[in-house]
This record gives structure tokens, C-alpha cells and sequence, in this order.
């Protein structure tokens, strides 16, 4: 859907997006700060963390539970705010966009898989991957059914097309949130601990078919993990630890 | 967004007893405003039918100027004359809105049975205009008890009678007469000279429905005629009960020795065109010189019985659609705010696919409104199975300011069911809309990382 909003929408991010000439690096995390406040407690997940992530490239955020890894995902997905420094995709600073702004670049250039699946049990397996096209107004009913075939058929999901989500296994499901993640052809795919909800036969499964996707579609992808196993998969490794990155391996 | 509304539908199914509770307690909460608004509409017709037709006023009442109030004081002066007549019912009979008109006569006298006599309204009207009267559809359909005599028939039935006349029921009753002209024919004649101070009196009154009639003529003299009582009736207000007569036009005019009348009542065929018509014979009779006082049924001047009490009806009415609203809007606001509650990580999910918080809420909102119009048709069927039921049922009771009772009837009106489902309609979108906004513009980690839905 495209409406008068989201024109504006559009204009203004044309607008207020500075393009930065002088970075080829694809996605740019500049002195991130992010604190939260749990009750009383302050907590302090992102502590000035820099991260640069280039076109095509599968990387894994590595850390234990509370390093941080989710709110850099929530940060570069436009999900939230940092309090303090800059994130950068294709050179925009994505950062401080209004919230309309938010909702069009998410649509538009980033897709999301959930560690819960995330789909939406009133819509079938087709209806589900559709879903984000249907902001897109320019593509007309069947130009969106060849899209969403296409990313079915990507997943080996093709068949499973009108069935519901509740009838398909976990393994299934993910597969489903990974076609819907690339249905838009987005810039970037976040996935948030993806695999912690599948056995590890099929995490390592569905590992294999981000990396395939990420070399077929030549789509960023930027996953959190605690799983050390399935780390041989993966080309680039970051560790997180305390809000901080504190290796990167290649 | 394309097939919001199917997703929508789909959503209700979701948790269908708390859905289905909620139509449920929409249904019967607009039931119960179908049935309200079906009185109310009834009331309105009835007390209508009565200002404009069984009070003989028609849908506007043509007095001469200043007429309505010093014509009963100052008749010579204020009444309107053959001329004025003419003019009048001249302009009536080329404007096509007006179906017909009619002249009356106003006057007070006594009515007397030989014995005693009792002050009486006199009210005297062309019998061809009291036959339209009486037998409109609109009396036929609004008002058909009240317009009905209590015993025997109209003057109108009696073309050889001249002289024949309606009497109120409980002015019949002061008078002791127990008999019409026709439950009268074949007795015994009453003797000339009453025996007033005997038992005899009772035995010897209802032998016959002689009713003498006096009056003082408009010139100062004392002026009596002999009537006869074809008809007891209820007037359509409870002040005429006892002393009320409806008498032919000419044997009041006989009476107060005149040619003038009161009144023109104009029957309109629609009666929204009261105020125009009213207006528009006003301007155009003053052009010609003759000075008129026009009201339309709806002047409180005129008719101040049916102003205030469709004012506290209409009070009433909208009290109770109000209160009936706020109950509905409290029910959707409680089984939204759970229903949006249930899916506050799948508000998140939509959200974070790029959907913007205007179109989560119109999305929730839709649900809302499915819901409502489900509750509001349930409701209409079950609101007028409900008006069935209740006419059929015979109920009786007696209206305000009328004499006697009628039967409980709900007239269901398309356009008061409309109004009424425009202000709720409304209202349960907005109870909807205040919860889905509230949700919608919680932080998205915290929509995400939700425990529900």
C-alpha cells in the first residue's frame, strides 16, 4: 500500500537522509549508545559499539545472553532509537527517522526473521509471505504472486503455499518467516536468534539456506546466535560481549 | 490496505465467544433502541395524527390575525368573515400541497338536558370535512381507537339530521344521558315537563338524546337550540372529557347568529410542508390586503401539548440511546482491550513489516466495526421480532393527556434506526480506536518481545 502518507514518507527520507560518499561499506554502526531502564536498573546494552557490515555479506553477532546482540538488530532494523551515535545504510543515517519513516525503510530495504517465527496465524503460508508486498502499490496482485512463489519456491516451500502455520513443523515455519524476510528483495536481512527455537539438525539446515539465499540473491544478512556449533557455517563472525564488539572473525 | 477487511473477518474468529458475547450485548442493546425509537415513532405519529386531524386544527390553522387568542373574547372582530373565507380557501384549493381545508367554528355554551345545564367547547365543522376527517389513512393508521366514537356514529352518517351533534363521554354522562339517537328510537317520549327533582329523572332523561344547546349570540342575545346526540366520543385531550361537543358548522353559525368562522384548517399532504404553506399564505394573503395569523402544527402557540411532549419525548429518547451507547462503547472497549492484548507480539510483527500505526489501528478498527454492524443487523432483527411480539401481545395503557387507553403499539422507523445506528456505529469505532491507538504506539521491542500473541 502506497498512500499519501507514504509518499511523504518517501520524500522526506529522500530528503533528510545524508548519503555518505566517502563509506563503500554497506551498513555503518558509528559509537552506538543504548541504555534501557528495567524498573529501577539501568541497563546499559550498547556502550559506544561500531560495527561495519559490507554488501553481500553473512555475518553472525556472537555473544552470551544480555551482550547486546538484540538491541543492535532492533537498532539497524529501525525497530528502536539509540540514544546516542549513528547507523548508516548505503550511507543514510537511519538513526533519527520519524516513525512513518521507519515503518517505509523497514518495509522497503530491511526484512526480518524472528526467533518465534512471527507469522501471522490468520493468513496461510502464501497470504504470510505477501503480507509486506501489500504495502507495495506499485505491484499489482499478479506480480506479487510471482514474487511470493518465487521466495516459496526458494525455501522448497512451494507446495506448503495454502497451508495454515499452525500445520507446519518449526523447521517449516522459519523457512516461511525466511521467504517473507526476501519476498520485498530488501537490502538487509536481520534475523534475531533464528535457530534457537529448532532442533539443531534443523538450524543447521536452515543456516545452510540463509548462507545459499545470501550467495544466490547477493542479500545482507546480519544473524544473532548464541550456538557456537553453527558457527563453522558462517563466513564473518563478530562477538559481542558487554555492548561492545570484541572480535571479529573472518 | 488491500484485503484488510478479509484479514479482519478472519481475526473475529479468532476468540468467537468473547466475539460472539460482544454482538451478542451489541444486538440486544440496539434491540432495545430499535424498540425505544419504534415507540417514540409511534407516540409522534399518534400525537401528530391527533394535533393535526382529531383536533380538527389541520397542518395549519388559518386564524385572522391575533386571531388564536382574542377570537374567543373578541369574536365579532377577530373571527374571520365569508370574504376572508373565501380568500382563504381560495389560495388552498390552487396549491397542490394542500389536500384539503376546511372551516370551524369555536364558541362556549351550555349544554343543558331539561334539568341542568353544563359550560361546553363547542366546535362546529362541515360535515364533508369531518367525513375526510375521519376516515384519512392517517387516522385510519395512527390513531383509529381514538377517532372511533364511544357509542354510535358521526354526524356525517346522519345527512337528515341537522341538527345532530357528538358529545364528549363525560359531559354525556353529567348530563345523564345514557342513549344515543339511535339506542333511543322506539321508546317511550319523555313527558314534556321533567320530574327534575324525582327518581323519575334518571328513567325519564334516557328516553330520548335530546341535548338543548344555549349560547349568547355574537349581537348579546341569548340564543338556544334542540340538538340530538347521535354520538358519545373521547376528545384526543383529557381537559374535553367533560364538555366537549361537536356540532355541524351552520347550527353553530345558527347558534351565535354569524357567518364568520374561527378557523381554516389546511390538511397538507406532507406534513413537512406545514411551515412553508404557513409562510407562504401569510405573504400571499397580505398582499391582498387581509391580515392572517398561520401555524403550523409544530407552533408551540397552537399546539403546546404536542411541542412539549415531543420535546420530552425526543429528551428520553436520546437519553437512552445515549446511555445505551455508552454501555455498548464500555462492552467493545473491555473485548478489544483483550483481543488487542491477546496479539500484542503479532501487532509488533506487522508493525516491524513495515506497517505504520494508522494502518494497525484502521486494522483493528475494521475488526471493531464488523463486529458493531454484525451486532447492530442482529440487533434490528431482533428488534423488530421484538415490536412483532409486543403488538401482538395486546398490551394497553394510557397516554399522557389523552382519554382512555390504547394499545402498545412499536412502529420501527428506517430513518430512527438509521440515526441511531449512525451515533453508535461511531461511537464502538472510537472505543475501538482509543485501544488500538494506545497499543500501536507502545515501543516496537516491547510490542516484539511481548509474552501474548
Amino acid at each position: 500500500m502506497k498512500d499519501g502518507a507514504s509518499d511523504a514518507a518517501d520524500t522526506a527520507i529522500e530528503g533528510s537522509l545524508r548519503v555518505d560518499a566517502m563509506s563503500e561499506a554497506f551498513v555503518r554502526v558509528e559509537e552506538v549508545h543504548k541504555t534501557y531502564r528495567l524498573g529501577e536498573a539501568e541497563v546499559r546494552a550498547l556502550r559506544g559499539l561500531s560495527l561495519t557490515l559490507h554488501k553481500g555479506e553473512f555475518t553472525a553477532l556472537v555473544g552470551s545472553s544480555g551482550s547486546g546482540k538484540s538491541t543492535l538488530l532492533n537498532l539497524v532494523g529501525c525497530l528502536d532509537e539509540p540514544d546516542r551515535g549513528r547507523i548508516l545504510i548505503e550511507g543514510r543515517d537511519v538513526a533519527h527517522l520519524s516513525d512513518e519513516e521507519r515503518s517505509h525503510t523497514r518495509n522497503r530495504n530491511i526484512g526480518f526473521i524472528f526467533q518465534s517465527f512471527n507469522l501471522v496465524p490468520v493468513l496461510d503460508v502464501f497470504e504470510n509471505v505477501e503480507l509486506p508486498l501489500l504495502l507495495h502499490a506499485e505491484l499489482d496482485a499478479a506480480a506479487r504472486r510471482e514474487r511470493v512463489e518465487q521466495a516459496l519456491g526458494d525455501v522448497a516451500l512451494l507446495d506448503f503455499r495454502r497451508h495454515w502455520p499452525e500445520k507446519l513443523s518449526g523447521g517449516q515455519r522459519q523457512r516461511v518467516a525466511v521467504a517473507r524476510a526476501l519476498v520485498t528483495k530488501p537490502l538487509l536481512v536481520l534475523a534475531d536468534e533464528p535457530t534457537a527455537n529448532l532442533d539443531s539438525e534443523t538450524a543447521a539446515h536452515l543456516i545452510d539456506l540463509m548462507v545459499e539465499l545470501n550467495q544466490k540473491r547477493k542479500v545482507t544478512f546480519l544473524f544473532s546466535t548464541h550456538d557456537e556449533k553453527l558457527m563453522v557455517r558462517v563466513p564473518r563472525i563478530v562477538r559481542i560481549r558487554d555492548g561492545l564488539t570484541v572480535d571479529e572473525a573472518l | 490496505m488491500e484485503r484488510a477487511w478479509s484479514v479482519a473477518a478472519r481475526n473475529l474468529r479468532r476468540n468467537r465467544r468473547r466475539n460472539l458475547a460482544t454482538a451478542l450485548a451489541i444486538a440486544f442493546g440496539f434491540a432495545g433502541l430499535v424498540v425505544i425509537g419504534g415507540y417514540g415513532n409511534r407516540v409522534e405519529q399518534f400525537l401528530r395524527t391527533n394535533a393535526v386531524y382529531l383536533q380538527h386544527s389541520g397542518h395549519v390553522t388559518v386564524f385572522l390575525e391575533n386571531g388564536l387568542h382574542k377570537a374567543s373574547a373578541e369574536p365579532e372582530q377577530f373571527q374571520l368573515n365569508p370574504v376572508a373565507q373565501q380568500k382563504i380557501l381560495a389560495w388552498a384549493a390552487q396549491d397542490r400541497r394542500v389536500e384539503f381545508s376546511a372551516r370551524y367554528l369555536r364558541g362556549v355554551g351550555l349544554a343543558g338536558n331539561g334539568c341542568g345545564t353544563h359550560p361546553t367547547r363547542l366546535l362546529g365543522m362541515e360535515q364533508t370535512a369531518l367525513h375526510r376527517v375521519l376516515y384519512h389513512r392517517e387516522v385510519a393508521k395512527w390513531s383509529a381507537e381514538i377517532s372511533r366514537p364511544v357509542r354510535g356514529r358521526w354526524m356525517d352518517a346522519y345527512p337528515e339530521l341537522p341538527q345532530a351533534v357528538a358529545v364528549s363521554a363525560g359531559l354525556a354522562v353529567l348530563l345523564q344521558k345514557p342513549r344515543i339517537h339511535d339506542e333511543a328510537v322506539g321508546l317511550p317520549p319523555a313527558p314534556l315537563i321533567l320530574h327534575c327533582e324525582t327518581e323519575q329523572r334518571l328513567d325519564e332523561l334516557g328516553r330520548d338524546a335530546n341535548v338543548q344547546l344555549a349560547a349568547i349570540t355574537y349581537d348579546g342575545s341569548l340564543n338556544a337550540v334542540d340538538t340530538e346526540m347521535v354520538a358519545t366520543f373521547h376528545p384526543s385531550e383529557t381537559l374535553g372529557e367533560d364538555g366537549t361537543m361537536y356540532t355541524s358548522l351552520s347550527l353553530l353559525q345558527t347558534l351565535f347568529a354569524t357567518e364568520q368562522v374561527t378557523y381554516v384548517g389546511l390538511f397538507l399532504h406532507d406534513a413537512k410542508d406545514a411551515a412553508a404553506v404557513a409562510k407562504e399564505i401569510t405573504v400571499a394573503l397580505g398582499k391582498e390586503g387581509l391580515a392572517i395569523e398561520a401555524l403550523p402544527y409544530d407552533d408551540e402557540r397552537s399546539k403546546p401539548y404536542y411541542v412539549g411532549t415531543m420535546a420530552f419525548l425526543g429528551a428520553v429518547v436520546g437519553f437512552i440511546t445515549v446511555l445505551v451507547e455508552l454501555v455498548l462503547a464500555l462492552t467493545v472497549l473491555g473485548a478489544m482491550t483483550l483481543t488487542i492484548l491477546e496479539r500484542t507480539r503479532e501487532i509488533g510483527t506487522w508493525r516491524a513489516l513495515g506497517f505504520t500505526r494508522r494502518q494497525m489501528t484502521a486494522l483493528l478498527v475494521r475488526e471493531a466495526l464488523i463486529l458493531s454492524l454484525l451486532g447492530l443487523l442482529a440487533g434490528l432483527l431482533l428488534g423488530l421480532a421484538g415490536a412483532v411480539a409486543i403488538n401482538a401481545s395486546g398490551i394497553r395503557f394510557a397516554p399522557p393527556g389523552v382519554p382512555g387507553t390504547i394499545q402498545l403499539v412499536i412502529v420501527p422507523a428506517a430513518w430512527i434506526c438509521a440515526i441511531q445506528a449512525a451515533i453508535v456505529i461511531p461511537g464502538l469505532c472510537a472505543a475501538a480506536w482509543l485501544v488500538a491507538r494506545a497499543q500501536v504506539k507502545r515501543n516496537l521491542v516491547d510490542l516484539l518481545t511481548s509474552q501474548t500473541g
